[in-house]
């Protein structure tokens, strides 16, 4: 059940992600960054809702926001804009959480993440619901009357609040003052939810690109200009409207709420919420296989404390070492580690990563599989291409249509550079490593690092000795195989002009890195 | 960018924002067309109905010294009933006890009935459903009240009845 929700999610995920790099290109797909879109919406929900508190009067609600709306020069739009970044945070909050689903990025030490997200997500919804109340228009109002309904079905309150709106009586000042309070004090816990909602992971990304982040906002502050979000007139309890605006995006509920049984809207909602809550314990994996924590092999650590410096999630830290040596050891903590392996191409010595996937790993895998493959081949057919499996399904059989040996990576961050190095002096006419968009890496930092180790100097660094012209870095965004494809083919003709390398006898590149000490290695 | 890419990525936006845009304006039905409605809406706080005796001698020296008084009274709150008639069609006839777990707690009532837009005759009883000689305290619902009176409903407005004064009142229209 968990896995075909996941399964469906990915599809979901897959599909608007070609969309969006056909019309926008990887650079700038805003789905890649939908959570980061969402706490920047957050701060223009912020800014727009300061500038409209100062003008709103609890005494007279619907007369101070009808005023607002009437002033053609800031409030209507700023009313407005107010509202479309309700909606866009709640598409973007919603995207945010497919794709993770969809990436089974959900459970594990992303446990809090997911529940924390859950909690912004409603309490944006609970606080979009007290914002249009506030306005006590006659969807305000409406909004207002289907509360108190299911409120008054809960046995807390003595008497109905559904009688605040029966019209026998003024509705009393002191309830728009708890509406205001409630709102205000929302965002106060939405502050405190995305603290926690990042608190797990490093270097946690909060704004998207500038010129990303002021192209969206442009875009909702012109769709405020060209179109007002409508306001109905004043609430009237004793008036019946035909109709009233609805905000499908925050509001969707509200159909339902009315027309279902109190119980049933209850029990709906608590069994949804249930359900949400559940998804990262249902989706959990054994912590094996592809799934096993990191570890580190203490005999090969130096204490060079890259892999700590590495690591998205903080899982790692340096601690005092149990031998002689004079330097600290780097300790994975299992609980937050999510086996993303990105330590693995870290570690200058090799002696980090998820079991099966640390740097010597990798070498002694393309040492009995890949390289033997790689030296059978036609000199200049030697191209291998390095690629994670997360990126688009088709592209390695077009790839190997067009002649490239494959190899799959869980992530590139985690390939460690001597695999390339290797494959280079001993036969590879050339490496091209596919990487996906920096912004989409389930590993989270995985091409930042890749990009920072091969060219930067990163450790664990490409080495000098290597070739850069034999080496080529591409992005395979989804729907973007074809282009792909010919950045292969023009690398491999810039192959075919180098001068043919001669495979290297004996090289280990574990001696190179190995401490004295270390004594006899895997 | 090509000017294909910035073509359709502009299409894209303009689609979007207007998604945004249009589920921020849909207008959904509430009440439909013509709709009019009856409202009663009231709080107020039941009588409390005491039985009093007086003690024999006997039953007066049997009590310890700090609870002798002659005379003892022990209570209850009283119910009502509700009956709401319109143009001699019986709307509503229920029983409205207090708040609480005993009862003894303010009485609310907020009910709605949808009727036809036009006139209508409205009857409605709220009355006491204990026979009892005495039974009172201040503020609290006289034992019965009434209300008949015609009524002029309009499309999209609601007739609201609640009690003032210690009378049932057609507040609105
Ligand atoms: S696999 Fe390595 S980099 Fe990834 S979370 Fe675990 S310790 Fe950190
Ligand atoms: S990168 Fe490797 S050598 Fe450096 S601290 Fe981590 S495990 Fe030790």
């Amino acid at each position: 059940m968990m896995r075909a929700l996941e399964s469906v999610a990915r599809r979901l995920t897959r599909a608007l992600d070609v969309a969006m790099h056909r019309a926008y290109g990887w650079r700038w797909n805003p789905l890649h960054l939908s959570g980061a879109l969402a706490a920047w919406l957050l701060v223009v929900l912020t800014v727009t809702g300061v500038y409209l508190l100062l003008f709103y009067r609890v005494g007279a609600p619907a007369a101070s926001v009808q005023r607002i709306a009437a002033d053609p020069w800031l409030g209507s739009w700023m009313r407005t804009l107010h509202r479309y970044a309700t909606d866009a945070f709640l598409i973007a909050a919603a995207l945010h959480a497919l794709r993770l689903l969809g990436q089974a990025r959900e459970w594990g030490p992303r446990t809090r993440a997911w529940l924390s997200g859950v909690f912004l997500f409603g309490v944006g919804l609970a606080c979009a619901w007290t914002g249009f109340v506030m306005a006590w228009d006659s969807f305000g109002m409406r909004l207002a009357v289907a509360g108190a309904r299911l409120f008054d079905a809960l046995p807390i309150l003595s008497e109905p609040v559904s009688r605040i709106f029966a019209g026998d009586r003024p509705v009393p000042d002191a309830f728009f003052f708890l509406n205001l309070f409630v709102h205000i004090a929302f965002p106060l816990a939405m502050g405190v939810g995305l603290w926690l909602h990042v608190s797990k992971v490093a270097r946690p990304v909060l704004a998207p690109p500038r010129a990303l982040k002021w192209r969206i906002t442009a875009a909702l502050f012109g769709l405020s200009v060209l179109l007002p979000a409508p306001l109905g007139p004043a609430g009237d309890p004793l008036s019946l409207p035909r109709e009233t605006p609805l905000a499908l995006t925050s509001t969707w509920w509200v159909p339902f709420a009315e027309g279902a049984a109190p119980w049933m809207v209850w029990t709906t909602v608590l069994v949804f919420t249930l359900a949400v809550l559940a998804v990262p314990f249902v989706g959990r994996r054994p912590r094996e296989g592809s799934w096993a924590p990191s570890w580190v092999d203490p005999r090969l650590c130096t204490g060079c404390d890259q892999c700590t410096q590495d690591c998205p999630w903080g899982a790692i830290q340096m601690v005092p070492r149990e031998d002689a040596r004079p330097t600290l050891v780097a300790l994975v903590n299992p609980t937050l580690c999510v086996s993303c392996g990105i330590c693995s191409g870290s570690c200058p010595p090799m002696g980090v990563g998820p079991p099966g996937r640390t740097g010597r790993d990798q070498l002694a895998e393309l040492r009995s599989d890949l390289l033997p493959r790689v030296q059978a081949l036609p000199r200049d057919g030697r191209v291998v291409v390095l690629r994670c499996e997360q990126g688009s399904s088709a592209l390695p059989r077009k790839l190997e249509a067009a002649g490239a040996m494959i190899h799959p990576l869980t992530c590139v961050g985690n390939l460690h550079s001597s695999v390339v190095e290797l494959l280079v002096r001993q036969g590879a006419a050339g490496v091209m490593v596919v990487g996906c968009p920096p912004r989409d890496c389930v590993g989270r930092e995985g091409p930042k690092w890749l990009e920072q180790r091969f060219y930067h100097d990163r450790e664990a660094e490409l080495q000098a000795r290597v070739d850069r012209a034999r080496v080529l870095v591409v992005t395979g965004a989804l729907g973007r195989d074809d282009e792909v494809l010919d950045e292969f083919g023009t690398f491999r003709r810039r192959l075919l002009a180098l001068q043919a390398l001669e495979a290297e006898a004996d090289v280990d590149l574990r001696e190179l890195c190995e401490p004295e000490t270390a004594g006899a290695l895997p | 960018m090509s000017p294909w890419r910035l073509a359709l990525g502009l299409t894209l936006a303009v689609v979007l924002a207007g998604g945004v845009a249009a589920s921020s304006g849909a207008h959904v039905p509430w009440h439909g067309d013509g709709a009019s409605q009856l409202r009663l809406s009231w709080s107020a706080r039941p009588e409390r109905i005491e039985t009093c005796r007086t003690l024999s001698d006997e039953e007066f020296a049997q009590r310890p010294a700090h609870m002798r008084q002659r005379v003892v009274c022990e209570g209850t709150t009283a119910s009502y009933a509700l009956v709401l008639t319109a143009d001699g069609d019986t709307l509503d006839a229920s029983v409205i006890r207090g708040g609480g777990l005993r009862g003894d707690r303010a009485i609310f009532v907020l009910r709605e009935y949808a009727l036809s837009a036009g006139s209508h005759r409205l009857q409605l009883r709220f009355s006491r459903r204990e026979a009892v000689d005495s039974a009172t305290t201040q503020h609290a619902l006289p034992p019965e009240l009434l209300l008949d009176t015609g009524v002029v409903f309009r499309p999209g407005q609601v007739a609201l009845v609640t009690i003032a004064d210690r009378a049932l009142r057609l507040v609105a229209p």
